[in-house]
């Protein structure tokens, strides 16, 4: 499983990676996008949103069903990935790169102590 | 897929309705078809996800209308096709789940299966798609006689792999969206699983099909839908209308039974699920959408 060690994990199969400052990117795990399939569609917030942790932002869609997202931390909208909306297969292809979905300005950081490092989440997903 | 393993693949998911302790069967007539019959869909799976209410299979008919996900309203083409379709009387409503256009109205049938999401992942995408098309082709078989089995009918409406198909028609379009974290994944969060079938019982085919590629040659200039791709159960039967139709609810609520082992038969939507129901009825329509 491809999971770069120097981000964080949310257990709902979200990655996270510091951008400097308050800010991180986000997007799904590489194990996530193998699971759901082919993604069509990817239903993003819009800069300027809200986001709090543990709520829905958004939705997946795969060619077999529609998932959805849950934000990992707290704060702004700063950036979405707009090439998402030509070309939603980048989160197959590329999901800790081309695939990233947001870029957020976080309330405070201490919501990212509560994600896991990666050894734990490869821990959980093998739980699984 | 062979047989066998098709076989193996419908008996776990019959494994499925009986692993859950209890289940409720919502019948619901053409009269009470309105917009709020989209909205009570997260009404119910929100109840479903809660444990307010048990395992559920809703069996309902909406108004006139096309039926679309997301994606096909994202762009303004797109919007400028609902709005060009409501004003001939093909109003586009807007669900959850994946996909794309389904037509519904008089001679449609739905169904909707919803289940609470397990903590830990215990059902795969495939298992949630086999278990809703169970009871239909099991009513298939019961009312006409007919085999039925899963596969892609390449030019239908809302193509995909778990169509239920007779002699190379599609008869039911299906999709599924699952609330409370990715799909066939584990999530700890309280969410729901739901799985929607359409039925083309006796539906105007040739109107359905009209109305669909209208939709999508303004949304994306294209007229995808092939009328000989698809049929309706009238076509392989000799009951037709209405008498069909009671003939297909009574074969799918048999069909439940002996899955579920006796669901609930009598259940209605509960007061709370019909109250919170039009909280709903804006994520159903276009406009909530445009940006």
């Amino acid at each position: 499983m491809n999971l770069p060690k120097e981000f964080r994990y949310s257990d709902e199969h979200e990655w996270v990676k510091q951008e400097g400052g308050n800010k991180v990117r986000i997007g799904i795990t590489d194990f996530a996008q193998s699971e759901l399939g082919d993604i069509v569609f990817v239903e993003l917030p819009e800069v300027g949103d809200e986001l709090e942790a543990n709520s829905p932002f958004g939705s997946v869609e795969s060619v077999k069903t529609v998932s959805e997202l849950y934000a990992p931390v707290s704060g702004k909208v700063v950036e979405i990935n707009e090439d998402l909306e030509d070309s939603p297969e980048n989160v197959n292809t590329a999901p800790y790169e081309g695939g990233w979905m947001v870029v957020v300005e976080m309330t405070d950081d201490a919501g990212l102590e509560k994600l896991m490092d990666a050894d734990k989440y490869q821990a959980m997903v093998s739980e699984d | 897929m062979s047989k066998m393993e098709e076989a193996k693949n419908l008996a776990r998911a019959a494994s499925i309705y009986r692993e859950m302790k209890e289940w409720r069967i919502i019948d619901e007539s053409f009269e009470n078809a309105t917009p709020l019959s989209y909205a009570m869909e997260e009404a119910i799976g929100e109840a479903v996800a809660h444990g307010k209410a048990p395992a559920t299979l809703r069996i309902w008919q909406g108004p006139q209308g096309l039926v679309v996900a997301k994606k096909d309203i994202r762009t303004r083409s797109g919007m400028d096709a609902a709005l060009m379709m409501k004003g001939v009387d093909w109003p586009v409503y807007v669900r959850q789940s994946g996909g794309t256009a389904v037509p519904h109205g008089p001679g449609t049938l739905n169904l909707s299966l919803f289940l609470p999401r397990p903590k830990e992942s215990a059902w795969t995408i495939d298992d949630i798609y086999r278990m809703l098309g169970y009871p239909l082709m099991k009513m298939a078989k019961a009312i006409l006689g007919l085999d039925s089995y899963f596969g892609e009918v390449p030019g239908s409406f809302c193509d995909g792999r778990y169509n239920v198909v007779i002699q190379g028609k599609k008869v039911v379009g299906t999709s599924q969206v699952w609330k409370g974290g990715p799909a066939g994944l584990s999530s700890k969060r309280p969410g729901y699983v739901l799985a929607h079938a359409t039925l083309l019982v006796h539906t105007d085919r040739e109107q359905a099909v009209s109305a669909l590629n209208a939709f999508y040659e303004m949304a994306e200039g294209d007229r995808p839908v092939y009328i000989d791709t698809v049929a309706t159960l009238a076509s392989f039967s000799s009951l037709q209308g209405e008498e069909l139709e009671r003939a297909v609810r009574k074969g799918l609520v048999e069909a439940i039974q002996d899955l579920t082992g006796g669901a609930d038969l009598f259940a209605t939507a509960s007061a709370d699920e019909i109250d919170k129901a039009p909280t709903y009825l804006d994520h159903c329509q276009p406009q909530h959408y445009q940006k």
